[in-house]
């Protein structure tokens, strides 16, 4: 009787671990000294903008960047896609990627500039937005309708036109490296360089 | 005699006591009050020169007007142990020369020096931090030269974690700025810039950092002459185009899993010029990037010599591979031209004499494939079995990227030195041998 009843508590607490461990995709800790992300090849640090995929066959893929990940999945599809995590922007703790809520905003600073950061309460998210008095809140399905752009557009370049109160450039000073400024370009950004800058 | 004695005794008193006195002065040294150098600027008429007495200053300071700032280098300190940066500067057309900054405060999005005017100069400055070293945040046409920043370690015990540190010069939206000459160690990435233009980037020297140069978004840069080693990786740039990075040296890159000497990923219409990429764990990764030019790079005794993927339209040209483990790989890069470039160790047959061989050079991509599934493949880097698989898995070979027509010797400029080098040891192999000839020949023969 009593080995029937040890008998059924080995199942029983063997079948629990099992369980445990096969219906549940744990996160996995980032290793700063070998994870680099899976999209970009950068080093991936251990902080609140690194994300991962767990495979269905067990492989972990790291990202520097929430940006990266939804890169690596545009390009290599979601059925090898077991689980995704991100990290609270405060604690760093790991959150499914669906049940946190995000933020965006072109100035926010992130590993590779996409600007988004993830949150797992969504007070947290709004209370970071009203102090930081900008961005959007969204939620895991607004991510996919996201354009994932990167904060590369430099449309506000402050040159200081003015400055000195002359109203020009002067752009050759105190420069040897034969740079010329293309002011007359379109977008006013575009710069073009001329000289060798030797 | 007892007076003997007597002198005997003061002499062992005044050198057991001595240490004693030393430490009294050098306690009484700590103890003296920092003088005030913000006084001194504030006194400041704009545009005068200011010769700053030699001494230990505190911070942080505010330079909010153009000013000389002139110190004799070693001579003037600056101390700061406050949240704000050792020294901010606000104003254009600013000096500093000769000043030492030890910056002791960790900041997170600040630094010991922030620049946030044009057209200022920074010279021969030495800056030790717990963050970042200098920052400029929309700030143009500024130069640092001759300048050193390090990493200021507080536990030798127990150094910092590379994310713990800040990078060395911190680029933000800042363009057409100059960092000539500086030395860097020590850091997160020595020299980062994002969203910055047009930066000229000369003869720095960026050891033991994670990036030795770190671009995300910058167009236009022009990176020459730099010098980097057992970084992580020597140069990385992400996203840029029109760039020009010529004549750079990165070496000994090895020491992570993940180093390379010169990283480019999504690089478009750039000119990769005389570089010299030596004994890093992969030399030059390439991938995601278009239409730049690769030439004349030297690239030798790298684990891997070159590694491309997902990269087309790139001309290499005239490169040279030298006793690289794998010389190159490439995967999913069709499209590239590759031509004239020597890989030693290949044997071309010359049926033109053209000084090109007429056999193609062909690059397998079965190990980097076989990695990049399963990392922990790397282990059979180089095992027996790999090469017989490898030519074993011979098919597609349409396919691969290839060197159509490679060439028979070196181009002269590496040449050269290589052959100076092998002169270079024969003189000291008969200097060797010659020696000891001369050695035994007078000495060795006195026996009585």
């Amino acid at each position: 009787m009593r080995k029937q009843g040890l008998m059924i508590m080995t199942v029983a607490a063997l079948t629990g671990v099992l369980s445990g461990c096969g219906s549940k995709y744990q996160p996995v800790s980032i290793q700063e000294d070998v994870d680099k992300c899976g999209n970009c090849n950068m080093q991936v640090a251990d902080n609140a903008f690194s994300t991962e995929i767990i495979l269905k066959d067990g492989k972990t893929l790291k990202f520097d960047d929430l940006g990266c990940l939804n890169k690596w999945e545009k390009t290599n599809g979601v059925e090898q896609v077991g689980a995704e995590f991100v990290r609270d922007y405060s604690s760093k703790a790991w959150v499914p990627l669906k049940d946190a809520t995000y933020v965006y905003d072109k100035s926010f600073k992130t590993p590779m500039g996409f600007g988004v950061e993830s949150f797992k309460d969504k007070q947290a998210a709004e209370k970071y937005l009203s102090e930081q008095g900008k961005g959007k809140l969204m939620s895991a399905k607004d991510l996919g309708t996201h354009t994932w752009e990167k904060n590369k557009e430099q449309g506000d370049m402050k040159m200081k036109m003015d400055q000195g109160g002359s109203g020009e450039m002067k752009m050759d000073q105190g420069s040897t490296g034969g740079m010329k400024m293309d002011q007359g370009s379109t977008d006013g950004k575009k710069m073009d360089m001329k000289g060798s800058g030797q | 005699m007892p007076s003997r004695i007597i002198t005997f005794f003061i002499v062992c008193g005044i050198l057991l006591l001595s240490p004693l006195i030393l430490r009294e002065e050098i306690y009484a040294k700590e103890i003296t009050p920092l003088q005030d150098l913000q006084h001194l600027i504030q006194n400041a008429k704009p545009g005068e020169t200011l010769h700053i007495p030699p001494g230990d200053y505190k911070g942080p300071i505010l330079i909010d007007k153009p000013l000389q700032l002139e110190a004799a280098i070693g001579n003037v300190h600056i101390f700061n142990d406050s949240n704000e940066p050792a020294i901010q500067l606000k104003a254009d057309h600013t000096r500093m020369n000769g000043i030492e900054i030890v910056d002791s405060i960790h900041k997170d999005e600040s630094a010991a020096i922030v620049i946030l005017g044009d057209y200022n100069t920074l010279d021969h400055l030495t800056v030790q931090t717990k963050s970042t070293g200098i920052q400029l945040r929309n700030a143009n046409h500024n130069t640092i030269q001759n300048t050193s920043i390090a990493w200021l370690e507080e536990r030798e015990d127990r150094p910092a974690k590379v994310s713990e540190k800040g990078n060395g010069i911190d680029l933000w939206e800042s363009h057409q700025n100059k960092i000539l000459g500086n030395q860097l160690s020590n850091l997160h990435d020595g020299i980062y810039m994002e969203k910055s233009n047009l930066n000229q980037i000369d003869r720095n020297q960026i050891v033991h950092s994670r990036y030795g140069i770190h671009c995300m978004y910058t167009d236009d840069i022009i990176v020459e002459n730099n010098d980097g080693s057992y970084n992580v990786t020597g140069m990385m740039i992400m996203g840029a185009k029109n760039s020009r990075i010529t004549g750079n040296t990165f070496y000994k890159q090895s020491e992570n899993v993940n180093s390379q000497g010169l990283l480019l990923y999504d690089v478009q219409s750039s000119l990769i010029e005389r570089n010299r990429l030596e004994g890093n764990r992969v030399g030059m990764y390439v991938e995601q990037s278009q239409n730049n030019e690769l030439i004349h790079n030297v690239i030798s005794q790298n684990f891997v010599g070159l590694q491309l993927k997902n990269t087309q339209k790139n001309t290499s040209k005239g490169n040279e591979f030298y006793a690289n483990v794998i010389q190159a790989e490439a995967v999913d890069s069709q499209g590239n031209k590759l031509e004239g470039n020597y890989w030693d160790g290949f044997r071309g047959i010359d049926l033109t004499d053209t000084g090109h061989s007429s056999i193609t050079y062909g690059i397998n991509p079965f190990f980097q494939k076989l990695t990049e599934e399963v990392p922990a493949y790397q282990l059979f880097f180089q095992s027996p079995g790999l090469p017989f698989l490898e030519s074993m898995f011979t098919t597609k070979q349409e396919s691969w990227t290839k060197d159509l027509s490679p060439l028979m010797k070196p181009a002269l400029v590496s040449g050269e030195s290589l052959q100076s080098q092998s002169y270079i040891t024969l003189w000291f192999g008969l200097v060797l041998m010659i020696l000891p000839i001369i050695t035994i020949y007078y000495l060795g023969v006195k026996r009585v």
